[in-house]
């Protein structure tokens, strides 16, 4: 029988390094991932996303959240695919790193996006996870910049980019609840990655790379 | 921890009735569903389908096909949705059974059918068996009124299906297909027309799936 993991080889990737491991979201990690959610995501007084989906009520929240999820995992073609790891933290579930290539055979270029439950930042989590996300991306698919950005009053995502080298390009204006704040965007490249110290490996490249067409 | 079912909460739905078992489709249903498709659910100079999923090139039918299923669980919602369930007989994957709206369906009360079967399960009555199911499930457990199917003309078996489970004949209409157009049968099933099935229908879940497609709020305020 065909396998998911042949369906859509995006589901067989994995990134490991010390006690982290990043893993393709799948339909099982759902409950343990909506439960962290529901626990908590942002900081008191911290708005750290575009639309503020962690502050739905929590009957809205898991189906909203798997919703999102499905809807990108069915619209990932090579020009424009977003891949979505659960980051687990010597086996809990701590939140998501995603890796998302637009146009990606010709730019070169990745951009990331994460959040964490409450209880789990601060540890230098956030850090490691997106280092082993920037490793990944330059590594395994051959990036030639990593691209995140953040509201100008999310000192912990500014914090991991800057632990990681990024260095901030241009800012520009978003809109945010009712009004508006500025974003950074930030830029890492390969020369200026502060690697992590262990060894970071990666399971299902050569599918994936197949997937979006790097490889025939 | 909330469940996969509280999650979403159409996996919660069982549908039974004699040697045939239907559920929405899970992840672990899809490679199975994929295998059938794959090795052919029409004569290959066929086209039973208005969108001719079946003629994609093999290496891109697996994931266009599961992308529609997660496409269909995105974008659930009381205003417009996709009931795409996976059907087993004697516990073997056969097919698909779908229920899906054209229209507000807390408005209209009415609903369509879609189905298909692998090839070798064709000729066995399970078509017939599995639509008289679900329609017996959507006029007892959502309040069905009227429930509506499509077949194009030179799709004899689906037409037959219809037919014996008490459908009416509405007559044809022109339909793209290929790079022509072919004439597509459609048909209109009214709750006492229904020729239920010859097994009794078991159905767990129907309250959880009714709250989610927000039937009962609307059963509560009137």
């Amino acid at each position: 029988m065909i396998t998911l993991e042949q369906i859509n080889p995006a589901l067989g990737l994995s990134i490991t390094c010390g006690d982290l491991e990043l893993r393709t979201l799948r339909d099982d990690d759902l409950p343990a991932l909506t439960d962290v959610i529901l626990d908590g995501v942002r900081d008191e007084g911290i708005s750290p996303f575009i639309q503020d989906w962690d502050l739905l009520t929590p009957a809205e929240i898991p189906v909203n959240s798997a919703r999102f999820w499905w809807g990108q995992r069915a619209a990932m073609s090579p020009s424009n695919w977003r891949v979505f790891f659960v980051v687990r933290r010597a086996g809990e579930i701590a939140g998501t790193q995603d890796v998302h290539g637009k146009s990606f055979a010709q730019t070169k270029s990745l951009t990331t996006g994460s959040w964490l439950g409450r209880r789990f930042q601060s540890q230098g989590i956030g850090t490691q996870m997106r280092a082993m996300a920037c490793c990944w991306g330059f590594d395994a698919l051959g990036a030639e910049e990593m691209v995140s950005s953040a509201f100008v009053d999310n000192p912990k995502s500014l914090g991991v980019s800057r632990n990681v080298g990024y260095e901030a390009t241009y800012t520009r204006r978003l809109p945010r609840g009712e009004g508006w704040q500025t974003e950074t965007r930030l830029r890492l490249t390969p020369e200026r990655f502060r690697r992590p110290l262990e060894p970071v490996r990666f399971g299902g490249v050569a599918a994936f790379r197949r997937q979006i067409g790097l490889d025939a | 921890m909330p469940s996969l079912e509280q999650i979403y909460p159409p996996f919660a739905l069982s549908i039974t009735c004699g040697p045939l078992a239907i559920r929405a489709i899970r992840d672990e249903d899809i490679p199975p569903l994929i295998d059938l498709a794959l090795d052919g659910i029409h004569a290959p100079d066929e086209m039973p389908f208005s969108f001719p999923w079946t003629q994609a090139p093999r290496d891109q039918l697996p994931f266009n096909t599961a992308a529609h299923y997660w496409s269909g669980r995105a974008e659930m919602t009381p205003e417009r949705w996709r009931l795409t369930c996976v059907v087993r007989h004697d516990d073997e994957v056969v097919g698909c059974q779908d229920l899906f709206t054209q229209f507000d369906y807390r408005k209209v009360r009415s609903v369509e059918t879609g189905s298909w079967l692998g090839l070798r399960f064709h000729g066995r009555g399970i078509g017939t068996l599995m639509r008289q199911t679900m329609c017996a499930f959507a006029f007892d457990h959502l309040g069905a009124e009227e429930i509506t199917s499509a077949a194009f003309v030179d799709n004899p078996a689906s037409n037959a299906v219809s037919r014996k489970v008490g459908y009416r004949d509405q007559g044809a209409t022109r339909q793209p297909r290929g790079e022509g157009w072919a004439g597509l049968n459609h048909f209109t099933l009214a709750p006492a027309d229904l020729v239920r099935p010859p097994y009794p229908v078991d159905v767990s879940g129907a309250a959880e799936l009714r709250r989610f497609l927000g039937l009962d709020a609307e059963a509560a305020t009137s």
